[in-house]
């Protein structure tokens, strides 16, 4: 794929729209970290980055996990909203992803996957294991976008770690999901994948998405640009 | 596109090395004088005795790298396998308590094959829910070894009493122990019928779980955001394993470390679940018919059991696998501090 067709294809895959906003209301976690242990209150709104900095341990990781709804919360809500009204999210697995995407801190990749395969994960709630020309198509340009070659074909549990943060970014990307809740996104970049990236998710916030970053990096160059 | 035809070639290829070993076990035999009694004689042989045998080996084999290769993929360890986690070994103490039950002979196929689908799935249950905890993955893995070492150890060591309490019948002891050491000797075409079902049953499951196993591989909580219907695919594998396990040890009886061999081999010629399924069926099957030639054939006129030299083999490769794992753990910490340097 050439960089006429990615930018094409990017443009296609992430045109503006209307995108869910999350808002969290004093939710508890008593056995967590200090952020979650005293409650915590934030909004975050469509078309902005919105930063979780605080030191490691502080319960940013497990935040982001009770918006995913992987983690129930103790006490206080998340409250879903799109163009101002309030929204329930759909229990069906396939149509929650289109709202929520969700990077977790580590990549943890357990077996010698094909990177594309992996990248492809992302785009299950549109092919649903019957993967069509469209959805590799974006699979690749999401790959190209992080500053990965398409047809890299070196097993994922053999990538450098910054090629596996790439990667795991790309199956997050490739999801189009409206809020996007990414965990430490620039570990192990480069300065060269930092820009990337940070330029990514400028131009996701401009499309409308919801994008919360966590990070225990105050200093961090990345998260700077995007202040 | 280079690369997916290359895996073809691999999948192809290793498909034909399957149907030549399966050749080769067909003609390989201690009875090599027969060939000289004449050509009916040898094929009356083949026919009779070494086809269903070798079939036999095929289906176990194949089936049994197919569930080694599902339960890596939904555990998400690679140290993962129906005789590892205990599976193999509960569907074997439900088959000796329904022999030693001493339960209608005339239904005695249908109370084996239920008994052995029953213990399977009882396993694979707890083996989910006790795996299952909370903390890292590194924990969780670790936790699902040893729960999976403790069931196999209680079966087997229940499996043994009860073997030892009937030691005073030898009509039901000598064909048990026959059968807990996993000999093909004696294995007809009625042996395959029973497990056939099951095992095809199991294939079609396994086959259709695939793509959504191939992404419950990277965790469940990141299958889930993904889309994945999690529990759903989870109770397929689980039926799928324990259909495949339950047919494999009623027409073979235990095989141990085909299902965690089979998937390393063929890890390393493919990559994909849909590609993964289809080489470890092959490479166990390959695997179950070279030691079942060997305990034919090694010790001349007396016959070894398939099971012992699967796991003669199977032993010292899970062993390699322990150290190699480590030294793999040991890397990607020297990295990770090298980083934080």
């Amino acid at each position: 794929m050439s960089p006429e067709q990615t930018g094409k294809s990017l443009r296609h895959l992430f045109a503006f729209r209307s995108c869910i906003s999350a808002s969290i209301r004093e939710i508890q976690l008593l056995d967590r970290g200090p952020l979650l242990r005293r409650g915590f209150t934030r909004e975050f709104p469509p078309g902005k980055i919105s930063l979780v900095v605080a030191p490691n341990g502080s319960g940013k990781s497990t935040l982001l996990r009770c918006i995913a709804g992987i983690v129930e919360p103790s006490t206080g809500s998340i409250v879903f909203q799109l163009d101002g009204s309030e929204i329930k999210l759909p229990e069906d697995p396939v149509k929650k992803a289109a709202v929520i995407a969700w990077l977790p801190a580590e990549d943890d990749f357990a077996f010698p996957q094909d990177p594309l395969d992996l990248t492809l994960a992302g785009r299950w709630r549109f092919h649903q294991g019957k993967p069509s020309q469209n959805d590799i198509e974006a699979a690749q340009a999401c790959m190209m976008a992080t500053g990965l070659p398409t047809d890299l074909s070196i097993p994922v549990n053999q990538l450098s770690s910054g090629q596996k943060r790439r990667l795991n970014l790309a199956r997050v990307l490739c999801q189009d999901a409206d809020i996007l809740l990414l965990d430490e996104p620039f570990r192990g970049l480069d300065n060269t994948g930092r820009a990337k990236v940070s330029a990514l998710l400028e131009w996701l916030a401009q499309a409308g998405r919801t994008i919360i970053i966590a990070d225990p990096l105050e200093a961090n160059p990345a998260m700077q640009d995007l202040r | 596109m280079i690369r997916i035809s290359r895996t073809n070639q691999w999948l192809l290829m290793i498909g034909m090395a399957m149907v030549l070993t399966f050749l080769a076990a067909l003609l390989i035999g201690v009875d090599m004088q027969s060939f000289q009694t004449g050509f009916s004689a040898t094929r009356e042989i083949i026919a009779t005795f070494r086809l269903p045998r070798t079939t036999i080996a095929l289906t176990c084999g194949g089936l049994f790298g197919c569930a080694g290769a599902i339960t890596q993929n939904l555990f998400r360890n690679p140290l993962a396998s129906p005789s590892i986690l205990g599976i193999e070994a509960s569907g074997s103490l439900f088959v000796t308590m329904a022999l030693l039950s001493g339960l209608g002979t005339i239904f005695q196929p249908a109370l084996v094959t239920g008994a052995a689908l029953t213990g399977c799935a009882v396993a694979m249950l707890a083996i989910l829910k006790l795996g299952a905890g909370r903390g890292k993955e590194e924990a969780q893995n670790n936790r699902l070894i040893l729960c999976g070492l403790a069931l196999t150890t209680a079966a087997g060591s229940i499996s043994s009493l009860l073997l030892s309490l009937s030691m005073s019948e030898p009509g039901k002891a000598g064909p048990l122990l026959h059968w807990l050491l996993g000999s093909l000797a004696g294995k007809h075409w009625t042996d395959l019928a029973i497990a056939a079902p099951l095992g095809i049953a199991g294939l079609w499951l396994a086959w259709t779980a695939g793509p959504a196993l191939d992404v419950l591989a990277l965790g469940r909580d990141v299958a889930r955001t993904c889309g994945i219907r999690v529990q759903t695919t989870t109770r397929q594998c689980v039926i799928a394993v324990s259909l495949m396990v339950a047919a494999s040890i009623v027409a073979g009886g235990l095989l141990p470390f085909v299902g965690l061999v089979a998937p390393h081999i063929a890890r390393t010629f493919s990559f994909k679940s849909r590609q993964l399924l289809p080489a470890s069926f092959c490479t166990g099957a390959i695997l179950v018919m070279v030691s079942d030639v060997i305990a034919r054939t090694a010790a001349g006129a007396q016959e070894l059991q398939t099971g012992v030299i699967t796991g003669v083999i199977g032993g010292p490769f899970f062993l390699w696998c322990m150290w190699h794992a480590g030294s793999y753990a040991d890397a990607q910490n020297e990295n990770s501090r090298g980083g934080a340097a």
